[in-house]
């Protein structure tokens, strides 16, 4: 067979499966992290589309190398002195690099179209919290992270803590993260958002939920004892709630919790407590 | 060299492999300290209950860190170091603890809030605490998992910090009861820098299971 | 050959306690070591009292570990030069000291080659060992068998000797034994230089290993990463880490150091760069971010212990210090770090694509400028660990996309595979069949490294068990397998006996499989929300993590058939070697088994490249001058 037909073969194959696996990654894949939020969105389009290409390249790389090794181990002749072997070819060179370079650029474009749309200039995740048409006045909630649970200020509302995180789909949410200790993370899955809480320093980053839903908050970088406990899962879970919930949750934090806010400190974007023992 | 004696260096250094492999596992990677059972009791409307008698002392006095603060709990009639306690699910677990600890006071002060507890309340030394001003707590008793969260006010500054070995009479005494709810393994801490001479105070006994840590696993009554 | 060594007119000079006053004893090194340090502590912790004995642990590793290396001889040059007295010669010993030379310090570089050969692999199964009960500890969603500070040390412990394990066992086994042969040289450069780098590691990972005892505060919880200021707060254990760490990355910078010079400077006469084997060329692209990536960890881990001994407030915020200054420093090393894990594995698999495919290896100007490439970029991509911590907001494209640009030199590589394997008649033999599986499982470690890249997709994914399924494809799937394949195409070189085909023709298949079954399904599981480090997660991944754990257990099963092997063939079988059984045309394979001690009598000079297998015209590789004997004919085709 000419060589002509030993790579275009392959290559129907490699097609083949592509599109095959790449159906099953748009209609059967429901890929995390979900809908809940415009980021998650964003992350699970994303990871579709990145998806698509790992397949269709990783197939047809396979492809290629198990029909030479299949083409290998079938020959019944003797391997006479062989003229055909290639030291390299330029064409098929550049013209691997090059799709190289256009897939990649691709991707990376993808992820920058993604990143654009920032307000401020301390944006940590991009979190394409920027819906049409959404207001621009965050509410703010700083998420405070120490050894071993995260607690939650709510700045607009006289600047109570509490340990429950709730906030109101159908509005911006700025989270502004930052750590009394070490460092920590706030990872909440289901809105697709992780932030550093690093002490010293004010991480911020913005979502925008679209429907309720419960929130998964875990700490996502190691932080001691207990840092795989630091979660607010199962009955302590976070929690979306629609505008009219939110506003009552309001009020009884603010009766629950409000009594406590005079030994607080100022709200600030960092904290440095002490004592800092050595 | 003849293939026995290959054969008996190889096979005792397989041996020792796996003499030295289980002692990490059992001796290091598997110590934990003894579960301290709270037994379970039923009050007269039905309700289980138990009772919880615990202490926190500024040093433990024995074992690999005598100078470590230290929870201690108290079973048989004597004081144990053990920090992994087991209650029944579905009870009231009622909390008697001795401060013997000084004041070191809260990096956070929301966790001089009482959460989590039966009618929101502790009581220290007899009377109702909801919130705790942030100087005095010596340690906090919370279980994260469960909402709880209660501030241990400790002795004033002035006097020593006592040890079980070595007690004096002044300590506080708090109490509070707390619902368990379902059968779970959860992790309990204290939030009170109390750790001298790490950074934060957060090192040392307050990441060490056995003295400002430890395990409550609640279980389902038989 | 060991007869006509001394007839060549050089005297053999030992090392031995009576030409110079320190003996190099290991027993004697050992007991100086651990007096030299219990002193230093006792020292350390009288002059500095404020801290936990910080001061004193830190002070008594480095300087026991210093009077270990002294007793051993490594400074013995020096004061001999310092008393006005000539260098001892570094001519190798004619005769062998028997297997005694390898609990010493050798100046054959092949010995020292299997020093680390035994030494790492020793260090891998230990880790291996550890990997085994974590994912014990994971078959149980709400807490397993260990407590969560066990847990937290023992993921803590197996990374970083890990970490070890990855810097050194390519460049250590391999590097050294093989480089000086395939370029045509008698010795590496500074062979001194390179038996210190070995004695590095045992020490190195001892130290790592003493810091679980209760004494020590039973262990370390920050992980590998070693993060500020969690490793400032962290108890007596932490400085263990440190220590062993940092002595590691010295190892690794003083390998790359001798490796590069020793290929610069004392290729044989016809050696041109485009006639050097590519596993040297991996060797050059290596070199330079082990060279200078190490110590930029080296400083990050010196002010870690500062912060921690002395109280200096290098990472502490409220002090005026930096809290992330610690993982950018950390990073920098850190993403070069990994390149130095994978280049070599690399050039170990195009070395062998080859042999066993009877032609040149395609593209191999592509293949080096790869690596090159690779090499280079990987300087320029570090702030991809740490996106999710607060960077600038400008850098995150500029990373993003390097990050994606550097798959580009990456897929340079499977272009040399696909073009070798095109008309190839392929030789079936386990080191084809390794180098194979490593190209699969990097095919999808890389694949899967582009979604990490991405940073909207980062957020979900980072410090979740898709990186980790990420990076053991990368680390475990094709630089270990570069082991494994490794191990069985240069196993008769080492010991002039094979590696027996069936128990290895298992080990493939059931490392293969029991491989891509453990850690496929865990990017899964990162999706789907399994942050890393934690003991406890969410209850409807219990089944993933349970399959994921007994596939595990039989990855770690295929790792023993492996060593079982190892130790079979070399101690039990009596078959020997041919010399040349893969009829490689590369110049290690043109030598006897056993090579002789200065490897040629006479240095060959080089005609022709190593990889024209299937050309009937092909020159032979070298010119062999007499008194050389040729022992192996030239392979025709």
């Amino acid at each position: 067979m000419s060589t002509k037909r030993h790579l275009i073969i392959p290559g129907i194959i490699s097609a083949i499966l592509a599109v095959i696996g790449d159906f099953l990654v748009v209609l059967v894949l429901h890929l995390p992290p979900g809908n809940a939020t415009t980021a998650a969105i964003d992350d699970t389009f994303t990871g579709q589309v990145f998806a698509i290409i790992s397949w269709s390249v990783g197939a047809a790389v396979v492809t290629f190398a198990v029909y030479f090794i299949v083409l290998s181990a079938r020959a019944t002749e003797a391997p006479a002195p062989n003229p055909g072997y290639l030291r390299s070819h330029l064409g098929l060179q550049t013209a691997w690099i090059g799709s190289s370079v256009v897939l990649v650029m691709f991707a990376a474009g993808l992820g920058v179209v993604a990143l654009e749309g920032q307000t401020s200039p301390n944006l940590v995740v991009p979190a394409k919290a920027l819906a049409a048409g959404a207001a621009r006045d965050p509410l703010i909630i700083q998420v405070i992270g120490q050894q071993w649970q995260f607690t939650y200020r709510y700045p607009q509302y006289g600047g109570f803590e509490t340990s429950q995180l709730r906030l109101p789909t159908g509005r911006l949410i700025q989270f502004d993260v930052t750590s009394l200790d070490v460092s920590h993370s706030f990872s909440a899955y289901q809105l697709a958002v992780k932030i550093d809480a690093i002490s010293g320093i004010n991480n911020v980053g913005y979502v925008y939920v679209l429907k309720p839903t419960a929130i998964d908050v875990r700490c996502g970088e190691l932080c001691g004892l207990w840092h795989g406990y630091m979660t607010d899962v199962g009955a302590q879970a976070g929690q979306a709630l629609t505008p009219s919930q939110f506003s009552s949750w309001l009020s009884y934090a603010e009766s629950t919790y409000g009594p406590g806010e005079s030994s607080l400190p100022k709200f600030a974007l960092t904290y440095f407590p002490t004592p800092l023992t050595y | 060299m003849s293939s026995a004696r290959k054969l008996t260096i190889v096979g005792g250094a397989a041996l020792f492999s796996v003499i030295a492999l289980g002692l990490y596992v059992f001796v290091w990677l598997a110590y934990n300290p003894e579960t301290i059972k709270a037994a379970p009791q039923v009050n007269s409307s039905g309700q289980v209950t138990t009772n919880l008698e615990l202490a926190t002392v500024g040093a433990i006095d024995f074992g690999t860190h005598p100078s470590w603060v230290a929870y201690l709990v108290r079973h048989d009639g004597k004081w144990v170091s053990s920090t992994v306690w087991q209650v029944p699910a579905h009870s009231v677990v009622h909390v008697t603890l001795l401060e013997y600890d000084t004041q070191t006071g809260l990096r956070n002060p929301f966790m001089g809030m009482v959460r989590g507890t039966v009618g929101g309340v502790e009581y220290v030394n007899g009377q109702a605490v909801r919130f705790m001003n942030p100087n005095l707590p010596a340690h906090t008793f919370s279980i994260p998992e469960l909402g709880l969260s209660v501030p241990l006010q400790g002795i004033s500054q002035s006097t020593y910090p006592g040890s079980i070995a070595n007690p004096h009479n002044t300590h506080v005494t708090i109490t509070f009861s707390f619902h368990t709810g379902g059968p779970q393994t959860v992790h309990w801490q204290c939030f009170v820098p109390c750790a001298a001479g790490y950074l934060f105070g957060q090192g040392g006994p307050m990441q060490t299971v056995g003295y400002m840590d430890g395990y409550l696993k609640i279980v389902a009554a038989k | 050959m060991s007869q006509t060594a001394i007839a060549s007119g050089r005297a053999p000079v030992r090392f031995s306690a009576r030409r110079l006053f320190l003996s190099q004893n290991l027993l004697t090194a050992c007991l100086v070591g651990i007096v030299a340090g219990v002193i230093a502590y006792w020292v350390g912790a009288q002059l500095v009292t404020t801290d936990n004995g910080d001061a004193g642990v830190l002070l008594g590793y480095i300087v026991g570990a210093a009077g270990f290396l002294i007793t051993m001889g490594f400074a013995n040059d020096l004061i001999l030069r310092l008393r006005g007295r000539p260098s001892a010669s570094i001519v190798k010993t004619a005769e062998g000291k028997g297997w005694t030379e390898y609990l010493g310090v050798s100046l054959d570089h092949k010995v020292v080659g299997i020093q680390f050969a035994v030494g790492v692999t020793f260090m891998f199964l230990l880790a291996g060992f550890q990997a085994m009960m974590i994912r014990t500890d994971l078959l149980f969603p709400n807490g397993g068998p260990w407590p969560a500070g066990q847990y937290t040390t023992l993921v803590g412990l197996h990374g970083l000797m890990m970490m070890f394990v990855a810097t050194l066992i390519l460049i250590g086994a391999f590097g050294n034994y093989f480089v000086p042969l395939m370029i045509g040289a008698k010795r590496m450069a500074f062979p001194r230089l390179e038996s210190f780098a070995f004695w590095l590691v045992p020490l190195g990972a001892l130290i790592l290993y003493s810091t679980i005892f209760a004494g020590f505060g039973g262990g370390f919880n920050t992980g590998w990463y070693l993060y500020a200021p969690l490793s400032v707060e962290a108890r007596l254990g932490m400085d263990g880490a440190i220590v062993g760490f940092a002595f590691i990355g010295i190892a690794a910078s003083i390998a790359a150091i001798n490796l590069l010079t020793t290929i610069f400077v004392m290729r044989a006469p016809g050696m041109t760069w485009s006639r050097m084997p590519i596993f040297a060329w991996s060797m050059i692209a290596v070199e330079f971010l082990s060279a200078l990536a190490p110590p930029v960890l080296a400083c990050a881990l010196i002010m870690v212990g500062m912060d921690r001994a002395v109280q200096s407030s290098f990472f502490e915020a409220s002090a005026g210090g930096t809290t992330f200054l610690y993982e950018e420093m950390f990073w920098f090393f850190g993403h070069p770090e990994v390149y130095i894990f994978i280049i070599p594995a690399f050039g170990i698999a195009l070395e062998i694509l080859p042999v066993f495919a009877r032609k040149p290896l395609f593209g191999y100007r592509l293949a080096v400028a790869g690596m090159m490439g690779v090499a280079m970029m990987s300087w320029f991509v570090w702030n991809h660990h740490i996106f999710t911590s607060g960077i600038a907001p400008g850098l995150r494209p500029f990373f993003m996309t390097a990050t994606e640009l550097i798959s580009i030199p990456t897929g340079v590589v499977f272009l040399s595979l696909l073009g070798t394997l095109w008309k190839a008649q392929l030789r079936f033999k386990l080191p084809l069949l390794f180098v194979l599986a490593l190209f699969f499982n990097f095919l999808i470690g890389g694949l899967t490294g582009v979604f990490l890249s991405d940073v909207p997709l980062d957020t979900t994914l980072h410090d979740g068990f898709f990186v980790v399924g990420h990076f053991h494809y990368t680390i475990v799937g094709a630089e270990i397998f570069a082991l494994y394949a490794a191990s069985y195409y240069w196993f008769p070189k080492f010991t002039g006996k094979m590696l027996n085909e069936r128990i290895g023709k298992l080990h493939f298949w059931t490392a293969f499989i029991f491989f891509n079954s453990t850690f496929l399904p865990m990017f899964a599981v990162g999706y789907l929300g399994m942050l890393r480090r934690s003991p406890v997660y969410a209850s409807n991944l219990h089944g993933l993590n349970v399959w994921i754990s007994v596939n595990a257990f039989l990855f770690g099963l295929s790792n023993l058939i492996w060593v079982v092997n190892i130790i079979y063939s070399w101690a039990f079988q009596k078959e020997r070697a041919p010399v040349n059984p893969w009829e490689s045309r590369s110049l290690e394979w043109q030598l006897a088994t056993p090579i002789p001690a200065d490897n040629f009598e006479r240095i060959p000079t080089i005609v022709s490249g190593p990889y024209d297998y299937g050309n009937p015209n092909a020159r032979p590789v070298a010119e062999w001058p007499e008194p050389n004997s040729f022992p192996s004919p030239v392979p025709a085709t």
